[in-house]
């Protein structure tokens, strides 16, 4: 998937192509094995040092727009949402948008309260005394906002929380 | 006529301002330089000069602008209050609040709501040249400047994430925050290129509406930031106005036949607003639409001894001491055949 130079090579995905990268994701948040929320999408898989795949709303300009720009030499820096990253050694993990389609249908969800939801939100851990699986989960709040990706590890008679991507993201590196 | 010929028969009028003891004594007084304070007294009269100056010396309210792509207002405002914040709504703007107080602890660009991308932190003036341009859910919208995105993500919020909005920021800094935003607020509908937007001429591409809310000197922040008193020199000002030029005579180019063009800067300087928007009545057939509804000035018709055209007056101005916005100015231009 990634090429070594650096160059960004941007391709378009079917449905078909995306599925397994999805699959993956919808596996380790135990969701609903439905790609409805890529019905009207187009998709596209951006490569270099790692890929993305972005989705954007279908729209009867969007091909003529991007093939323009590709005649003049010019690579979108984005299209639409980034919704996951695939790392140079195969790694697929989630960004923060697709949060607001795997929110719907995942089970894999751990409900804080709001000031342990904020930890969170500074990519630090927390630990809680109640026993929770091990295993990726999705961390929201009591108000049901999405707060981070998160894996959860037993340690003694203690869960910890360890977000991996968390809405935190915004302000450290957003700028 | 081309940019050249425009910048030589305006230039030396519009940069030639010698300052009166009036002026000087003025500019002291309120720590501003002396050119500028000219200005404001050949634009506003003795009285509101100083009123304008006074008002200088206080930051604006904060205020921010409700993403009703992603939540329904009322339940922001609710959301808000429980933590302590009092919100105003704005009667002019359909998402804008004013923030009339607010708690020690979260500050307001660090609570979980604004991290969900629930609203955004905008000035009230900043809000408006979305509005303006007023895209719809089928259009191909340009926004030529767009860093750090709080005009893009209004346009998508405005178009509902329908249709396609192609954003174009210069600087590699400035493209993150704008990447960021776009991701925050939910925004679905962006095509986000990092160029010079000079070069999408040499697309086939053209646009129903574009929005270029300019890079300026940011004459109209000084409340928010007292250090523009005196930061931008006439030489600087001369260099934003040929940047402003070119970025504009790119705008109509890459516009639609009958399409919008919405130019508008954070600054309330005429070399940066009127004398931009002049250039492209004079070489072209466009038409400079009126903008109601807000409480604004109308843009100038003269300044310096220099006469615009008359329908500049339909662009607006607004003023902090007016207000109680930044200093911001808006133009709403047709393309015609």
């Amino acid at each position: 998937m990634q090429n070594n130079e650096g160059r960004l090579v941007i391709t378009k995905l079917s449905l078909d192509g995306v599925r397994a990268y999805i699959d993956k994701i919808f596996k380790l948040y135990n969701c609903e094995n439905n790609f409805e929320f890529l019905n009207d999408k187009e998709i596209f898989m951006f490569t270099s040092y790692f890929s993305t795949i972005q989705i954007i709303p279908r729209t009867n300009k969007l091909d003529e727009i991007i093939s323009e720009l590709g005649r003049i030499g010019l690579n979108p820096y984005s299209i639409g949402e980034p919704i996951i990253i695939i790392s140079k050694d195969g790694n697929i993990k989630p960004l923060l948008p697709l949060s607001r389609y795997l929110i719907k249908l995942c089970k894999n969800k751990i409900y804080l309260s709001e000031k342990l939801a904020e930890i969170l939100t500074y990519g630090n851990a927390i630990t809680l005394r109640e026993a929770i699986e091990e295993g990726s989960y999705i961390i929201m709040d009591k108000n049901d906002n999405f707060i981070a990706y998160g894996i959860v590890k037993r340690e003694k008679n203690k869960t910890k929380i360890i977000p991996e991507l968390d809405i935190g993201w915004y302000l450290r590196k957003g700028g | 006529m081309t940019i050249e010929e425009y910048i030589n028969k305006y230039y030396n009028r519009l940069f030639s301002i010698s300052p009166s003891l009036k002026a000087i004594t003025l500019a002291r007084k309120y720590k501003f330089l002396d050119y500028m304070v000219e200005r404001y007294l050949q634009t506003m009269g003795d009285k509101e000069t100083e009123e304008f100056l006074y008002s200088c010396s206080f930051p604006l309210k904060k205020s921010i602008r409700c993403n009703d792509l992603l939540i329904d207002c009322k339940k922001l405002e609710e959301k808000l209050s429980n933590k302590g914040f009092e919100l105003e709504k704005v009667s002019w703007l359909r998402h804008g609040y004013i923030v009339k107080s607010n708690p020690k602890k979260p500050s307001l660009g660090a609570t979980i709501e604004y991290l969900s991308g629930y609203y955004y932190i905008q000035g009230l003036a900043s809000m408006v040249p979305a509005y303006v341009l007023n895209p719809n859910e089928n259009d191909i919208v340009l926004d030529m400047a767009a860093a750090p995105g709080g005009k893009t993500t209004q346009i998508s919020q405005l178009m509902r994430n329908k249709g396609l909005v192609v954003a174009v920021e210069k600087s590699r800094e400035r493209v993150k925050s704008l990447y960021s935003n776009i991701n925050r607020l939910g925004v679905r509908n962006v095509i986000l290129l990092r160029m010079d937007v000079k070069n999408l001429i040499k697309t086939k591409i053209q646009y129903d509406k574009i929005l270029l809310d300019a890079p300026c000197s940011g004459e109209g922040l000084i409340p928010e930031d007292p250090t523009r008193k005196t930061k931008t020199s006439i030489e600087d000002l001369k260099n934003f106005f040929i940047n402003q030029i070119e970025l504009i005579d790119t705008a109509y180019k890459l516009l639609k036949s009958g399409g919008i063009l919405v130019y508008s800067t954070c600054s309330i300087a005429p070399e940066e607003d009127e004398a931009v928007v002049n250039y492209l009545v004079e070489k072209y057939n466009v038409k400079i639409l009126p903008i109601s509804g807000y409480p604004s000035n109308n843009g100038l018709t003269e300044y310096n001894g220099i006469k615009f055209d008359e329908s500049l007056k339909f662009c607006i101005r607004f003023y902090p001491h007016k207000s109680g916005t930044e200093g911001f100015f808006i133009c709403k231009i047709m393309k015609e055949d």
